[in-house]
């Protein structure tokens, strides 16, 4: 039943940040969303491995990578953004429609 | 792009990720609730493993591989961060700040800097048969950079020495070094011989935790710096 109801909200978590990623213009809340959705992504897999008792250490291994690795990428990701504002002024991606 | 078509592309966006949302659920539920994954697997060869925790066990052991690749990751990150932004002046801007002047924010550094040092130390070596391990020692380690680049002790734009690089490297390096030997040895990458399986793991750890916790500092140094020259810039 707790397995249930994290992985459940795990799920939310990751559509929600994917929802975030897909539609916000801004390249930050688009990182946040990032990280939201591997949030949901790793809690999913916590989740999961508690299933039969006691937990599986492999996808405990696999998230504890997987944090390292979304940190990594998130500073990259800062530092690319903060590259572009200083490129090209705009901290949004191309988007030739107007928003709203 | 006029409003409805906006709207709808909206309301579209919004229905494929339900549809993933309900797919996922489906999957999840559909999942054997009693199922117990690799647990077994991992505990039943835990002997052969050289230490006691099956979570450092998978990590440095039975699935080293995907730690080296991690850390190779890490160290790539740190050289794009670093090829997008050329080193700056050597005396930053945070150095002329009287900001870390402040006596009880150094006092304070003092007494907490050793003591997270000493944690770090102790997660290492403590992985061998309870939770802690590289990450853990090495997200302290950076937390001890974070502080000292926030409280301007070190500046963001940190010069780049050969000392630092090393540091950054040593982990990927030793790892690589091992897996390198024990291909030779025994004809596989990263099988460990039983005896030297602990011994071998505490130094691919220790290397690992000084190189995660260097390279997660310069990160987050690369990535403050970046945001508090564009916090200037902005109009």
């Amino acid at each position: 039943m707790t397995v249930t109801i994290y992985s459940l909200a795990a799920i939310a978590l990751f559509v929600l940040g994917l929802y975030g990623l897909w539609w916000q213009p801004h390249l930050l809340r688009k990182l946040v969303s990032l990280n939201i959705a591997s949030a949901g992504a790793f809690l999913l897999m916590v989740a999961l491995a508690y299933r039969g008792g006691d937990p599986d250490p492999v996808p405990h291994a696999l998230v504890l990578t997987g944090i390292v690795i979304s940190v990594s990428a998130t500073a990259f990701a800062v530092v690319l953004a903060a590259r572009r504002y200083r490129e090209t002024g705009s901290v949004e991606l191309d988007e030739p429609e107007a928003r709203s | 792009m006029n409003r409805v078509a906006f709207r709808c592309l909206h309301g579209l966006v919004i229905a494929v990720l339900a549809g993933l949302a309900y797919l996922l659920a489906r999957a999840v539920l559909a999942l054997d609730p009693d199922g117990r994954g690799l647990s077994d697997t991992v505990t039943s060869a835990m002997p052969e493993s050289g230490v006691l925790h099956p979570l450092t066990a998978v990590l440095l052991n039975f699935r080293g591989y995907d730690t080296l690749l991690e850390i190779a990751v890490l160290l790539v990150a740190v050289l794009a961060v670093w090829s997008l932004e050329p080193p700056a002046a050597p005396c930053s801007r945070v150095l002329q700040e009287p900001a870390h002047r402040n006596p009880v924010l150094l006092v304070g550094l003092g007494v907490m800097v050793p003591m997270i040092a000493m944690t770090a130390g102790y997660f290492v070596w403590v992985g061998a048969y309870r939770p802690g391990g590289a990450f853990q020692g090495g997200a302290l380690l950076g937390a001890i950079g974070v502080m000292l680049a926030s409280t301007g002790v070190l500046p963001p734009s940190i010069r780049r020495t050969i000392r630092l690089r090393l540091a950054t490297t040593i982990g990927f390096a030793v790892f690589l070094l091992v897996a390198l030997l024990t291909s030779l040895w025994s004809g596989t990458l990263l099988t460990y011989p039983k005896a030297w399986a602990g011994l071998i793991i505490l130094a691919i750890e220790t290397a690992l935790a000084l190189s995660i916790g260097v390279s997660l500092a310069l990160l987050f140094m690369a990535a403050a710096d970046r945001a508090t020259v564009h916090r200037e810039d902005a109009p």
